[in-house]
């Protein structure tokens, strides 16, 4: 334990030695490879400026509206196709038919649809969160063990106990897996949508760097993107891991 | 008895699928919704004989493929050598994991601006993107297989008297193939997802660049075909991945059922 934390100290700080000691003698060219000196004055002037957190603040609005938009249906679209075969049959195929499509491939068309404001982002978000839910979601609904089903029914739970007490607890682990995955997928959607057609947000802000050959605020933008995608991942975590506190299998280490 | 209800829902699933085409074709027919908000499947298809007749269309879906073929063989292949080096020999391991564990957070399509200065516009900067989703996943996927194969087997091998060389080739590699395939299955959908960003974001062909240019011009039937066609590749990616787990994991017992 305290070895691995000494290697991991001086790996990190080999890379920061490496990165101060490439920029000082110039080895790489400075244009995207700027000096952590420089990274850090712009990561100042940006933040006192204000324009650092109402690009965050716009991403993860955005990324918010988008993943409830996603989910809700998701979860709805997702235990219908596991409780009623006939709901599976006809909406089943129709999911299989967007589901090989990425939700990037999205964007041109939701650019059309919905402009370069919010609603696009939030279209595209809710289309890659959607497709991860859902199949998530039936999946948790059908693992089911049917004899569990049949055990409440004997001892006399209705439908809707049956629905609230057995079928949707045993699909939670399932459902926490296609937030998980959901989540991750928005934040990779989000940057694209924002990089190609928008004027704000993260993905904007890297993009407008590059524009400007701003390496330091693209290297910037990317470690801002690189902690917050970090930090919402282990919310949900943190999320799950209360909801299914009940839950034998803890689901430590999967991260994809 | 379970053919029947087999073959009653498949009807039913028929049924729901074209009744999804025709609602969808006859709405814009009768011009119930503008075909330049929602063109029709006729019109997508339309639109792809078109531009197939020119050799517009394998062009472009050439240099998709040819990228997405480079990138991801680059980025798997770098991802395993990195993987097992890092599971092999513990303070290369130790040392790299850290970072792996920081540039991992940063996802594919966030590289694009600094790939294009890096690169400018040309060929560089997608591969780099294209390698980039594939390398962590094959990584971590190989290096997790390595540290998680049986110690017992490794002992009885060892007490057999297999040397080094063969405790790799015959126990390790072989034990870590599972997780490589998982690693390079991850790796796929990430490289998929970078060329298509990557050619949205600034390119002069392939079909993401179609289909951004099909939005400029308001070409929304275009734009519907190209991404048909898009699902159509990753699919044909996918199966074609499946067919080579399935070859190399034919002892395995994942590809038994």
């Amino acid at each position: 334990m305290n070895r691995k934390m000494v290697t991991r100290a001086i790996s990190i700080g080999g890379l920061i030695i490496l990165w101060f000691v490439v920029t000082n003698y110039k080895l790489v060219n400075p244009l995207f490879l700027p000096p952590p000196k420089e990274v850090w004055e712009g990561a100042v002037d940006l933040f006192q400026a204000g324009e650092l957190q109402e690009h965050i603040a716009v991403s993860l609005w955005r990324m918010f509206k988008g993943f409830v938009v996603g989910s809700f249906t998701g979860v709805i679209i997702g235990i219908l196709m596991g409780q009623f075969r006939f709901f599976h049959a006809a909406v089943g195929p129709l999911v299989e038919i967007i589901r090989p499509v990425p939700g990037l491939a999205w964007i041109p068309v939701a650019l059309i649809w919905f402009g370069i404001d919010d609603a696009s982002k939030v279209f595209i978000i809710s289309m890659g969160v959607f497709i991860a839910v859902v199949t998530n979601t039936f999946m948790g609904v059908r693992s089911l063990d049917p004899v569990l089903v049949r055990a409440a029914r004997s001892l006399g739970a209705n439908r809707r106990d049956i629905f609230f007490r057995v079928v949707l607890p045993g699909a939670l682990p399932y459902i926490f897996t296609g937030f998980r995955l959901g989540v991750q997928v928005s934040f990779a959607l989000l940057v694209a949508a924002e990089l190609v057609g928008s004027t704000s947000g993260l993905g904007f802000l890297i993009q407008d760097a590059r524009n400007y050959f701003r390496g330091d605020l693209v290297i910037l933008g990317m470690a801002v993107i690189g902690t917050l995608g970090f930090s919402i991942t282990r919310l949900v975590e943190i999320a799950e891991r209360w909801f299914l506190r009940w839950h034998s299998t803890s689901r430590e280490g999967a991260f994809y | 008895m379970q053919t029947q209800s087999l073959s009653g829902r498949f009807g039913i699933s028929t049924i729901s699928v074209t009744g999804f085409v025709v609602l969808w074709q006859l709405s814009v027919t009768l011009e119930l919704v503008d075909s330049l908000i929602l063109p029709s499947p006729w019109m997508a298809i339309q639109s792809g004989i078109r531009r197939a007749e020119g050799g517009e269309l394998l062009h472009h879906i050439i240099a998709s493929v040819v990228r997405i073929t480079e990138g991801f063989f680059l980025g798997s292949v770098m991802g395993i050598l990195i993987g097992l080096l890092m599971g092999q020999v513990r303070i290369i391991g130790e040392a790299l994991e850290p970072l792996v564990d920081i540039f991992r957070q940063i996802p594919e399509v966030a590289w694009i601006p600094l790939a294009i200065l890096m690169f400018r516009m040309g060929e560089g900067s997608k591969i780099f993107i294209i390698t980039y989703g594939a390398l962590f996943p094959a990584i971590i996927c190989t290096f997790d297989g390595v540290k998680m194969t049986e110690p017992a087997i490794i002992r009885a091998a060892r007490s057999l008297g297999a040397s080094r060389g063969q405790l790799f080739w015959r126990v390790t590699l072989p034990a870590t193939l599972p997780h490589i395939m998982t690693g390079l299955w991850i790796g796929l959908g990430y490289a998929f997802r970078g060329l298509i960003a990557a050619e949205l974001a600034g390119a002069q062909e392939g079909i993401g660049f179609m289909i951004m240019l099909a939005r400029e011009d308001n070409l929304t039937a275009d734009a519907f075909m190209g991404m048909a066609l898009i699902g159509g590749i990753g699919f044909c990616a996918i199966y074609g991945l499946g067919a080579v787990r399935n070859h190399f994991l034919r002892w395995h017992e994942s590809t038994q059922e």
